[in-house]
């Protein structure tokens, strides 16, 4: 090869390579971080609440996401076949649901194009086969994975206190599983949107599981 | 020089490009991450930087200046801390 050539292709290869480096000016931007470690003193300003009951912050949060995932994940499948994936939502949580799916058939060949994609997703539930997916999505980090499953974990010490007679009414215990739902739905949307489907797909089944005593009991 | 002998110079001289590369894409799926996990948590925080104090434990720095300390406790849950 000759001389020139090589260098041809290593500029090239140095052009893609600086390309790629791009980011890293973005990420590391505020150097200043040398203080925090100090921070181990100052007693937890928010600490406690994190884990325990974020459901009305996160709305506020995640609102926007939500907004922006319905269209995504949730309007395929009400093209594609179920109406009972949407229709059985009572929840307060669904009603931003109808909104943006009114919004959506503005362009309704976009709608119809994907629906053959979809109709494998509303299958019937596996929840080995979910709980695996979630746990081997890239689409989600580790971090919120492991706040996830300690929401999850939550939520299933709520029912099972109901299912022993215990405080929460089923009502609050269907906003919180919705409310869940969703930020699994908008974490998952933009990545994962496969997963997202099979998720919204299932919900009604899941819930079915986890309001009946006996399903509930076998899930350990 | 030889071809082989340039080829090699600039392996080893893009080679740590690339590396770089790679690692700013994990800092990209870092900050994601804390800022997802800061949401769940009922915060607002575009997570802008984050520093590891240990495997798991960061300090995160948010757009608008805000800092939040990320870690899991020995119970095994995440706790978001406001700094």
């Amino acid at each position: 090869m000759k001389p020139w050539a090589v260098a041809v292709i290593a500029s090239f290869i140095i052009v893609l390579a600086l390309a790629g480096c791009v980011r890293i000016s973005i990420a590391p931007s505020p150097a200043a971080l040398a203080p925090p470690p100090v921070t181990a003193t100052t007693p937890a300003v928010e600490s406690a609440p994190s884990a325990v009951a974020p459901a009305p912050p996160p709305a506020a949060a995640l609102e926007p996401p939500q907004v922006a995932a319905h269209p995504v994940a949730l309007s395929p499948p009400v093209a594609a076949s179920p109406p009972p994936a949407v229709a059985p939502t009572p929840a307060p949580a669904a009603s931003p649901a109808p909104t943006t799916v009114s919004k959506a058939p503005a362009p309704p060949k976009t709608v119809s194009a994907p629906t053959p994609v979809k109709a494998a997703a509303p299958s019937t539930l596996d929840l080995a086969a979910l709980e695996t997916r979630l746990r081997a999505t890239r689409a989600i980090g580790v971090f919120t994975k492991l706040s996830l499953k300690n929401q999850v974990s939550d939520l299933l010490d709520q029912f099972k206190t109901f299912h022993h007679g215990g405080a929460p009414p089923l009502t609050t215990l269907r906003q919180e599983y919705d409310l869940l739902l969703l930020k699994v739905l908008s974490l998952l949307q933009d990545n994962d949107a496969s997963l997202a489907n099979a998720v919204s797909a299932s919900r009604e089944s899941i819930w079915g599981i986890l309001v009946d005593p006996a399903k509930f009991a076998k899930l350990g | 020089m030889s071809t082989h002998l340039t080829a090699w110079a600039l392996i080893v001289a893009i080679a740590p490009l690339f590396a770089a590369s790679s690692r700013a894409a994990e800092d990209t799926l870092l900050l994601k991450d804390l800022t997802a996990v800061i949401a769940l948590n009922g915060q607002s925080c575009q997570v802008v930087s984050a520093v590891r104090q240990s495997e798991s434990d960061y300090f995160a720095s948010c757009e608008d200046g805000k800092r939040y300390r990320v870690f899991t406790n020995a119970k095994g849950r995440v706790v978001v801390e406001k700094q």
